[in-house]
């Protein structure tokens, strides 16, 4: 089977789970982070050099890791809210616990993951905007210069127009993608690698000149940009 | 090149036209692609390392002032940044095109000393933009000595477009569809000026929001007739329009650094995709070298002249705004070659864009057609035939009345001194025609948001009404081969997409009147019954025979009053909230009641189609489809929670 793992507003996401359905991707089923984790029960083994997972949700669906032959995954956080009835540190170990699992559960899951589960994060390794303009600039990429410190705090509304691209295996894909030279390309590309993700969302900002910079990045970004090249992109990757 | 004299002296038509002052002429400068122009108020720039100091020379040494014609360099670029690739490819750039301010007499010789400059591609001068209006002197005058009544009667009954096809557009049947008087929609009405202040132009208005409104009656009286046809409020007098709930407002061409393109740009970003321009303007072509003339010969769409035709495209195929634009009364065929030869002074990449087989700007364009013949007692040749005036060709996509269109303005139907109580029944041209078609797609779109249905592009808005709708018909000299197009006919249109009536009045009729039947069947029998025992009682059978009659009767006709009087409570309180229909006051038990039907349907969902907020309009509106897979996914979430707190309960119990 296939997967959609997203949030209940993450429509991006919908959207590409129906652009996906429509294209004939089947069986396709969409999990909420909600559903994923108020599980009725859940089973998590290693024996033999694999590792096997066996969820069942409270709606009767069953979630078997053998099945599943590839993962859109959307889903950088899961709820805590069921540990607020423990005291501070049991619910700091609990939210660890909690975490740890799913993140070996989907990190384990075979077939295509997109974006497979890192160390620091469950959608790929979370980075702040501060981590992004540094890789991006490792990519040779123009970037919005960037100034943080205590008495400065990060300005995230900028002035000047913006706009966002998304990157999947080192492919650009949007509306703004023909706006992108060759060499921006490429660079775009060589940032995606630079991060180990297969699916990211850049955003730029235009100088005055004209010239697109590098704000920061994203593991969620709005797949809807990519429109149907990306959805036959990623139906390339999982049929 | 194009003059700045007004039409009038060398004109040596009969008819004695109106003639308005036209918009000022506009020198419009196309710099190369590799000029990389910034500009600044007075300030000049090439981001590409290029010389400016020679354009600034001339500039200033004329005392001229650049402007790009579509707003700021960058912003530009970013606008265009949402287009899709295979659009962006075809897109002309509109980043290169500036507007030069300077004295008119200038003009000529800055626009030839432009072409000699190295980042200059293309320098051209548009001639003055007019209504297409084609009305005659004295069908245009108020009857400025008659005094408005105290209130104004209603001209409805003039207003025969709005019915059914083939004569009309069938605005009626529209009406009975959610949404099809145009709830939703919006609409920017592109000329000089309008009068706002109208008794019949109060409703969902938005005023003039650019540019600066023409001081000259003739612009006003044209766009206050041009926005009565679509727009007129829905009331109880005057006229109403064919989407009289859209939203309606204005952007003038009139006014410092404005011009034709810059008008469309700026309305495009007013709109949502979907929503509604419409280009009242044409212009002096290339027949009689670019000259105004009384008789309106040689005048021709705005899309012709490149800047307008970047703006439509823009629009069109950025935005998703679809653009109706008036094909001029020039009496052209715009499939001759002459409108092939580019124009020394455009750019070497312009294409003909009345030939189909180059890039199309997307606007649909609107030809005038003849009205049934005896509408106001004139006739202007067979029903739907080209009107003489009106341009012609393969391009041309729709028509709609060229003549005989009552509407709102210019006082020869109702005149006296105030102007915000004139209406006229003449109103003319391919001017009268285009608004017809921005009423019924205005209504389409209503209908389709009501609906939840996804709202027509342009594109197929370009079929649709090119596909439906009732044929061109001949006329002695004017065949059906000199080509306008069909007249639209919405319920035809609204049909083909899926669409019908909330209630059919017809059907609720027949409902209704077996209902009363069986109602007074009923009561009757109940009555026989009782008075049957009643009549056992009595002794008196002669007298009680009569009483029983006399009772009957009156039971009957207190049943049906009182239906009545519930009936006018209801309707009344109903009339408080929703927009009822306007027709003519219903006159009958059973008519009535087939209205009471048609307005509960709408009350069955609370709050009916056309009354929900538009979700369009909002930041997830394009999402609108993804909401119901959102909410399960919701539900999925919240009955998982609940799930394991019942589990977590039952454990703490346990425990």
């Amino acid at each position: 089977m296939y997967c959609v793992f997203c949030r209940s507003e993450d429509l991006p996401a919908q959207w590409a789970y129906r652009g996906l359905k429509q294209r004939g991707l089947a069986p396709l089923e969409i999990f909420t982070p909600e559903a994923l984790v108020y599980n009725r029960r859940l089973e998590h083994r290693f024996q033999a050099g694999e590792t096997i997972t066996r969820i069942e949700l409270a709606d009767g669906r069953v979630l078997d890791s053998d099945r599943v032959r590839g993962v859109l995954n959307r889903i950088n956080f899961l709820p805590v809210e069921h540990f607020n009835v423990a005291g501070l540190d049991d619910r700091a170990y609990a939210v660890q616990e909690q975490q740890a699992i799913f993140l070996s559960w989907m990190y384990a899951l075979p077939g295509e993951v997109i974006n497979r589960p890192g160390a620091r994060g469950l959608c790929g390794d979370h980075r702040s905007a501060a981590e992004w303009v540094w890789l991006a600039t490792q990519a040779g990429l123009p970037v919005l210069p960037f100034h943080q410190s205590d008495e400065q705090p990060l300005e995230f509304t900028p002035t000047n127009p913006t706009f966002q691209l998304v990157v999947f295996d080192s492919e650009v894909y949007g509306a703004s993608a023909h706006w992108c030279q060759a060499d921006l390309r490429n660079s775009i590309g060589r940032l995606a690698e630079l991060s180990r993700l297969r699916l990211i969302g850049l955003d730029f900002s235009i100088s005055s000149a004209g010239e697109p910079l590098v704000m920061s990045a994203t593991t969620l970004p709005d797949l809807r940009l990519g429109g149907e090249i990306l959805l036959d992109a990623l139906i390339a990757v999982f049929a | 090149m194009p003059s700045r004299k007004k039409p009038g002296s060398a004109s040596g038509n009969k008819a004695r036209l109106v003639t308005l002052p036209g918009a000022p002429r506009e020198l419009i400068v196309v710099t190369q692609s590799d000029a990389g122009l910034r500009v600044r108020g007075p300030a000049m720039e090439s981001v590409s390392g290029k010389s400016v100091t020679s354009l600034s020379k001339l500039l200033e040494a004329n005392g001229a002032t650049m402007t790009p014609c579509f707003g700021v360099e960058e912003r530009v670029q970013r606008a265009l940044m949402t287009a899709a690739p295979e659009v962006a490819e075809t897109m002309p750039a509109l980043v290169n095109y500036y507007f030069v301010e300077a004295a008119d007499d200038k003009l000529d010789k800055l626009a030839e000393d432009m072409m000699n400059q190295s980042l200059v591609e293309a320098a051209y001068v548009k001639p003055p933009a007019y209504p297409p209006v084609y009305m005659e002197l004295e069908e245009a005058a108020p009857r400025a000595l008659e005094v408005a009544p105290p209130v104004t009667n209603a001209f409805m009954a003039n207003q025969l477009y709005l019915e059914a096809a083939p004569g009309g557009i069938d605005a009626r049947y529209a009406w009975l569809c959610a949404g099809g008087r145009g709830r939703n929609v919006r609409i920017v009405d592109i000329e000089g000026a309008w009068r706002f202040t109208h008794e019949d132009l109060l409703q969902n208005q938005g005023g003039v929001i650019g540019g600066v409104q023409s001081s000259d009656l003739g612009w006003r009286n044209h766009g206050t007739a041009v926005v009565g046809e679509f727009g007129g409020d829905q009331n109880n007098f005057g006229v109403t329009g064919i989407s009289p709930l859209a939203n309606v407002r204005a952007i003038s061409i009139f006014g410092g650094g404005q011009s034709w393109g810059k008008a469309i740009t700026d309305a495009a970003n007013a709109l949502r995709g979907g929503d509604i321009i419409l280009i009242e303007l044409h212009a002096a072509g290339p027949r009689f070298n670019f000259q105004g003339r009384d008789d309106q010969r040689g005048y021709i769409a705005v899309e012709f002249w490149p800047d307008a035709f970047a703006a439509i495209v823009y629009a069109t195929q950025v935005r998703g705004v679809i653009v109706i634009e008036a094909a001029g009364n020039g009496a052209e065929n715009l499939d001759d070659p002459i409108y092939s030869n580019r124009p020394v002074t455009f750019p070497l990449s312009w294409r003909n864009p009345f030939n189909l087989a180059n890039p199309q700007s997307g606007a649909i364009l609107v030809g005038a057609g003849a009205p049934p013949p005896g509408t106001h007692g004139a006739n202007h040749g067979p029903d739907r035939s080209r009107l003489d005036f009106s341009n012609f060709g393969a391009r041309l996509d729709v028509q709609g009345w060229g003549r005989e269109v009552s509407t709102t303005g210019y006082g020869d139907l109702q005149g006296g001194s105030d102007e915000n109580l004139w209406y006229t029944n003449r109103f003319s041209g391919t001017s009268s025609a285009s608004p017809i078609i921005v009423g019924a797609v205005a209504s389409l779109q209503g209908a389709l948001r009501a609906a939840n249905k996804p709202l027509l592009t342009p594109t197929i808005t370009h079929d649709l009404l090119r596909n439906t709708g009732s044929p061109q018909q001949d006329a002695p000299g004017r065949p059906a081969t000199q080509r306008i197009g069909n007249r639209p006919d919405l319920k035809s249109a609204l049909n083909s997409l899926g669409i019908q009536p909330i209630v059919k009045l017809k059907e609720a009729k027949d409902v209704k009147e077996k209902d009363v039947k069986d109602i007074k069947d009923t009561k009757e029998k109940e009555k026989e019954k009782e008075t049957v025992k009643d009549f056992k009682d009595s002794k008196d059978s002669s007298k009680e025979g009569k009483e029983v009659k006399e009772a009957k009767e009156k039971d009957f006709k207190d049943i049906k009053d009182s239906a009545e009087k519930v009936l006018d409570k209801v309707q009344d309180k109903i009339k408080e909230v929703f927009d009822r229909p306007e027709t003519a006051a219903p006159t009958s038990l059973e008519e009535r009641l087939a209205r009471l039907e048609q307005t509960v349907s709408q009350l069955a969902h609370f709050i009916s189609g056309e009354e929900r907020p538009d979700l369009q309009a909002s930041t997830l509106g394009e999402e609108e489809d993804l909401k119901a897979l959102s909410h399960e996914l919701e539900k999925q979430a919240v009955d998982a929670k609940a799930a394991k707190d019942h589990k977590d309960i039952e454990k703490l119990r346990e425990g």
